[in-house]
């Protein structure tokens, strides 16, 4: 008997089905996983069994291929089941399953709402994840969809970028007869397309029997999804073929000439020009990767083979620099040390997000330039190159950086006449501070048509020119009394008018 | 097609008549005493705001925020409604700011006690405003002609409505207006409005009872008007209006009111003890954080979804955070003392890494390790404070091998000092605009500077023998220019021809890994021929670059006895190209061709074993002394009279030909004794290095005979009398 594959494959569409660490496996246990592969058959094998041989498979597989991977082994039926969290033990792992036990009915919703938990209390709302799912096909129902659909609070299935891969233990044929083909995509359609459904079995049983014909198709499924992603990191002529763990994740944004684009790390990314890490002041990043220096197997020993990335490590590290990096067209990201603990430090890539301005303080990335292209006039004549942060000086200052009116709260008025009261008890010597604040509050009261104040404040002031003790200069009197009879009679001049202090003959001096 | 939010533009329409010239019925005082009142004075009677005074100061509290935290990209704009309907601005960058605001608003005064005012006018101005593009639209459709720009708007009209059923004309108002101008939109070039929110901000004065129901629906008639009715009381000394429009921010930005907790600030009266303080501040949601806080518009002040404990400053600014988020922030109470004194600290360019501070057992952040771990920070990034979130999980990649376990780590001489030069020249700067003339993209100029640093570049010290060398410094400084001035030129020449006289000195290279005892003359030979070949290569690449770069490498073939290539027929085969045929020399007094060629393939030069004989070393002596006395100038022997012209490859730069004729005046006679081409100092210099090793008896390149090189390199070349 032949074995075709060609229905397999189609369900792979290269560019979505990309592996991203860590992985979680999830083993329906509901009711249905009892059923026999193929009733009447001597030996009996329930999709149970084929399930659990499949995790295996997997967990070897990814264990031994990414050393640095973590993996999670969950059951879910109407409730989820942490058999294992997150670890690189693979024996540890496998040793869980022996916990998998019978369940009740699946509830997709549920298995939904307790992975968005189980994720996020990990790895945070940014680290995207890969679920494998190994199920006969029956985890979504009708119902758990629609309560999904109507959950209108969330835009999104999960709550951190996921990959969901359903691995099913039945053909193509019985998966679209009974529907579940159907709901499977639809789960598919709200998580962006990011993931895949997988039919383990084929029509036809072949000679291998059951168990090698599921390996065959997680094989398969593995190869396609589970790839080291590899690239050439280059400087000037200098370069290094490198690989970016974890797999760095393809971005779905709008580019410069305002269309729709998916952006993915090109296969050889350069290093435009290096930046201190004083200066580019904690930049927001999209994920963050190891890079890890490859070299031809065929060197004899690869430790004594010199690497641009251990240079560069070494340099970026004794120097507080970040190097930045183009990524692909208009996008860039930021390669530095990195250490783990105080011995064992490291090249990591932060990923910035997609644009030629996403860090407002950068300003431009196509601006940057090193300082000796400045023309040497300018150089010479103009001090006073221009460094970071950018400012952003096309828009006016922020509310916090300037003197700002705000009264909502009377507190507020009430702050800023005091302060006219305290110059005003010190004057003439703070004659200057004085007028300076009552003009503030006179275009402040005239802003927001409060006349009533400005009649309220020359009170005030007259009220204190009767308070003024014995010692006050004589020119205090003056100026308050000059300064009430101002505030009242400058009302219809309009917001440009500025009181200014009355001239007088006292030549001051002080009050020694 | 381009979609613009719906908060890109929002159009405010002020009741500009009679009904909020009403007082709010809250007095607010003014006078009031913070240190103990005089005796018998008596406080002034407070002042009461009226309905409009309260608005207006709402209104621009709620722009403050606007224009702090999203500068440039959400517009604002104002209608003055009365019995005409004026601007206040447009939507320019330059009148999107507070002090155009409040100069416009004192302009306009109170409100009119005229009966003809109404808000239909100012509703009408209003679509028509959203018709017109900001300078981002503008500039989208300037840059991307064809593209069709999903124009929305919302317009936040503050009035007192009679009834619901005056509500109902304003909606009707307002979707007419919105149809007219988009049937016109056809015909002419204005925008086309794709929904409109429609925002009434019912206000009355405290004890009124003038109520409207409060509701948000789609007008049956038009799908895409949405209109929302809030009816705020003017309690509280008129600050409910103002909370009510700060929760409408709020919701209208999809903001995080989050609290900085835990600020220890200086009393004033006890200026050694401090207390804590809180202050309130509005951002956008950070990504990386699911703020879920639904946001309900009352009019209470804003409440906090998330307070962050205030850690005492001790940042290293050489520590790269894991930032996941960074947000613009605004402070709610910008003038509060402790907003003040948070604000200034930062912009001061101090950061405070703060801690995720939680009442309860909140399942919603941070894992179980984080109570310990810094979730945010704040700090000043340019003339913005921003609010990051730190991202306090478990990294993907956690405890991984270190970088020395892995491919080329146990490799121990890397040129690490020298790759931190390049990465110092390669600092990148935001100069973009000061090379406008340039036509090409600022940043590739900086990838054209690291291409040529770069053209040949050893990783590590044994791999190199020209890098190793103090001697060769000036000339791989300027190589590596991409104008390379005629002084330039000559200093390279000049470390050609110290070269050429170090070979013929027999000083010894340094070699890594040599321990050249005594001078192995054919270990030596070696040595040279395959420092000149590293530098032939490392001067070929860069040949192409200008001229005067092909001059240094046409010296370098002169010296070595290749002759100049004309043009670019010979490319490089390999960085260090091995010679195998004849060296031919022009003048037979020139220093005789290596003699023996010894099949090397590789730079490696094992290190020569044992001291140097008594033989060789007086063989050596010999042949030093032999050679300064019967070895003439070549350029001397070749030029016609007794004066020989140095540099002739630059002799259409007249200055260069002076300065190498007063030169010769000067220093022939220590290049007769000097017998290289060089200036009579590196002859000298070699003397005096050959009186070293004749005293020790052996060679020893020290770097003490280095640092003397160089300190002779470096002095000007002026010529002493």
């Amino acid at each position: 008997m032949r074995v075709c594959f060609s229905s397999l494959l189609r369900e792979f569409p290269e560019s979505c089905a990309k592996f991203t660490m860590p992985v979680i496996v999830a083993v329906d246990t509901s009711l249905s996983m009892w059923r026999n592969v193929f009733e009447g058959e001597e030996k009996k094998t329930t999709r149970f069994d084929i399930a659990e041989e499949c995790t295996n498979q997997i967990l070897d597989n990814v264990t031994s291929k990414f050393k640095l991977e973590s993996m999670a082994v969950l059951s879910c039926s109407s409730s989820v089941t942490v058999l294992s969290d997150f670890t690189r033990d693979c024996s540890m792992l496998k040793n869980s399953l022996k916990a998998l036990k019978i369940g009740d009915k699946a509830d997709f919703r549920e298995f939904v709402n307790y992975l968005n938990h189980f994720v996020v209390k990990t790895w945070g709302r940014m680290q995207s994840c890969t679920v494998i799912v190994i199920t006969d096909g029956g985890i979504v129902s009708v119902e758990s969809l629609d309560a999904l659909k109507n959950a209108t609070t969330k835009n999104s299935l999960f709550e951190f970028p996921c990959n969901i891969h359903f691995l099913c233990i039945e053909t193509l044929q019985t998966l679209k007869l009974s529907g579940s083909h159907y709901l499977l995509h639809e789960i598919l359609k709200k998580n962006e397309d990011l993931g895949s459904v997988v039919p383990l079995l084929e029509a036809k049983t072949p000679e291998m029997g059951l168990p090698g014909m599921v390996a065959i198709s997680i094989d398969k499924f593995l190869n396609n999804t589970l790839k080291t992603f590899e690239t050439t990191l280059s400087c000037g002529n200098l370069s290094s073929r490198i690989s970016i763990f974890p797999s760095p994740k393809a971005q779905k944004s709008i580019n410069s000439s305002l269309e729709t684009e998916v952006f993915t790390v090109e296969d050889k990314i350069t290093i435009v020009g290096f930046l201190n890490i004083s200066d580019i002041r904690n930049p927001p990043v999209l994920s963050r990767h190891l890079l890890l220096p490859i070299t031809s197997t065929d060197v004899e020993d690869i430790s004594t083979h010199p690497s641009f990335s251990v240079v560069l490590h070494g340099s970026l590290k004794m120097e507080s620099k970040v190097a930045l990096v183009k990524l692909a067209t208009e996008w860039f990201g930021i390669i530095y040390s990195w250490a783990d603990s105080k011995t064992k430090s490291n090249l990591v890539l932060s990923i910035l997000p997609v644009g030629l301005n996403c860090i407002p303080w950068l300003g431009n990335f196509n601006q940057l330039a090193p300082a000796s292209m400045l023309p040497e006039s300018l150089s010479s004549k103009k001090p006073s190159i221009p460094s970071f942060p950018v400012q952003s000086k096309r828009f006016m200052k922020r509310s916090y950086s300037q003197p700002t009116v705000a009264w909502t709260r009377a507190t507020g008025l009430q702050t800023d006449v005091q302060k006219i009261l305290r110059s005003a008890k010190k004057l003439p010597e703070k004659s200057h501070v004085f007028y300076k604040d009552l003009n503030r509050l006179r275009r402040a009261a005239l802003s927001f048509g409060f006349h009533d104040l400005l009649d309220g404040i020359s009170a005030l002031l007259e009220r204190e020119c009767t308070l003024l003790p014995g010692t006050a200069h004589p020119e205090a009197t003056l100026q308050l009394s000059h300064a009430a009879r101002e505030l009242k009679s400058t009302i219809n001049k309009g917001h440009e008018h500025t009181i200014e202090p009355l001239k007088t003959d006292f030549k001051f001096q002080g009050l020694k | 097609m381009s979609s613009f939010n719906l908060d890109h533009k929002t159009v405010f329409v002020l009741d500009h008549g009679p009904t909020l010239t009403e007082s709010s019925k809250q007095n607010v005082d003014f006078d009031i005493f913070s240190k103990a009142r005089p005796q018998g004075v008596v406080p002034l009677a407070p002042v009461s705001k009226s309905l409009w005074t309260c608005c207006m100061e709402a209104l621009c509290e709620y722009s403050r925020v606007v224009w702090d935290i999203f500068p440039g990209e959400k517009f604002l704009r104002y209608v003055v409604s009365d019995s005409t309907s004026t601007f206040l601005n447009s939507w320019k960058h330059e009148e999107q700011s507070m002090s155009h605001l409040m100069t416009k608003l004192a302009g306009i005064g109170p409100p009119l006690k005229t009966s003809d005012c109404s808000v239909i006018l100012g509703l009408v101005s209003a679509v028509a405003a959203l018709c017109e593009a900001t300078e981002i639209q503008q500039q989208t459709i300037t840059e991307h002609p064809g593209h069709i720009i999903e124009n929305s708007g919302r317009i936040v009209c503050i009035t007192q409505l009679k009834n619901d059923s005056h509500r109902r004309s304003l909606e009707e108002c307002v979707a007419e207006a919105m149809k007219q101008h988009n049937k016109l939109s056809e015909s002419s070039g204005i925008l086309k409005i794709l929904s409109i929110e429609f925002v009434l901000v019912h206000v009355k004065s405290f004890g009124s009872d003038c109520e409207v129901t409060e509701l948000r629906h789609v007008l049956p008639n038009h799908p895409s008007v949405t209109t929302e009715v809030h009816d705020v009381k003017a309690t509280r000394h008129g600050i409910a209006i103002g909370n009510r429009m700060l929760n409408l921010l709020q919701k209208h930005y999809n903001l995080s009111v989050t609290s900085i907790t835990g600020i220890p600030m200086k009393e004033e009266q006890h200026a050694n003890s401090s207390a804590n303080y809180d202050v309130l501040l509005m951002h956008e949601r950070l990504t990386g954080t699911m703020d879920r806080a639904k946001i309900d518009v009352s009019d209470n002040e804003l409440t906090s979804s998330m307070s962050l404990k205030w850690c005492t400053p001790k940042i290293n600014v050489n520590e790269l955070y894991h930032c996941t988020g960074a947000a613009r922030i605004s402070p709610v109470d910008v003038n509060s003392r402790p907003s003040l004194c948070l604000t200034n600290f930062l912009l001061n360019g101090r950061s405070v890494l703060l801690d995720h501070w939680q009442k309860s057992g909140d399942a919603g952040g941070g894992s179980g390790s984080s109570g310990s771990k810094n979730t945010h920070m704040i700090s000043c990034c340019g003339s913005d404070i921003f609010l990051h979130a730190l991202d306090v999980y478990r990294v993907p990649f956690e405890d991984p091998p270190s970088i020395s376990d892995g491919p080329g780590g146990r490799v121990t001489d890397y040129r690490i000092n020298d790759f931190t030069e390049i990465a110092k020249k390669a600092e990148l700067l935001p100069i973009g605009h000061r090379l406008k003339s340039v036509g090409n993209e600022p940043i590739n100029l900086s990838m054209k500077l690291l291409d040529r640093m770069s053209k040949q570049w050893p990783l590590v010290f044994s791999k190199t023998i020209v890098y190793n060398m103090k001697q060769a410094e000036p000339l791989l400084q300027v190589i590596t220019k991409e104008i390379i001035s005629d002084d330039e030129v000559v200093n390279c020449q000049r470390v050609i021809y110290h070269l050429i006289s170090m070979e013929k000195d027999g000083t010894a290279l340094p070699v890594s890994g040599s321990t050249t005892r005594g001078p192995n003359k054919h270990k030596r030979e070696e040595q040279y021929k395959s420092m000149w070949n590293e530098l032939e290569g490392l001067l070929r690449l860069h040949s192409t670059i200008s001229t005067n770069h092909k001059q240094v490498l046409d010296c370098l073939l002169k010296c070595t006895g290749k002759e100049s290539e004309n043009g670019n027929e010979e490319k490089p085969q390999a960085k260090f190209r091995v010679s195998t045929k004849e060296e031919v020399f022009e003048s037979p007094e020139s220093p005789p061709p290596v003699k023996k060629m010894k099949n090397e393939s590789e730079m490696a030069i094992r290190p020569s074993k044992g001291a140097q004989s008594i033989l060789s070393m007086w063989q050596n002596h010999m042949d030093n002394q032999n050679s300064q006395f019967h070895v003439e100038f070549c350029g001397r022997l070749t030029s016609d009279s007794n004066k020989a012209r140095l540099y002739p490859d630059i002799e259409d730069e007249v200055s260069q030909v002076q300065a190498a004729s007063s030169q010769d005046k000067n220093d022939r006679s220590g290049m007769r004794r000097g017998g290289g081409s060089g200036g009579h100092r590196f002859g000298s210099f070699h003397r005096g290095s050959r009186q070293d090793q004749g005293k020790s008896g052996r060679s020893t390149p020290t770097s003490h005979m280095k640092q003397k090189a160089m300190k002779k390199m470096n002095k000007p070349y002026s010529p002493k009398t």
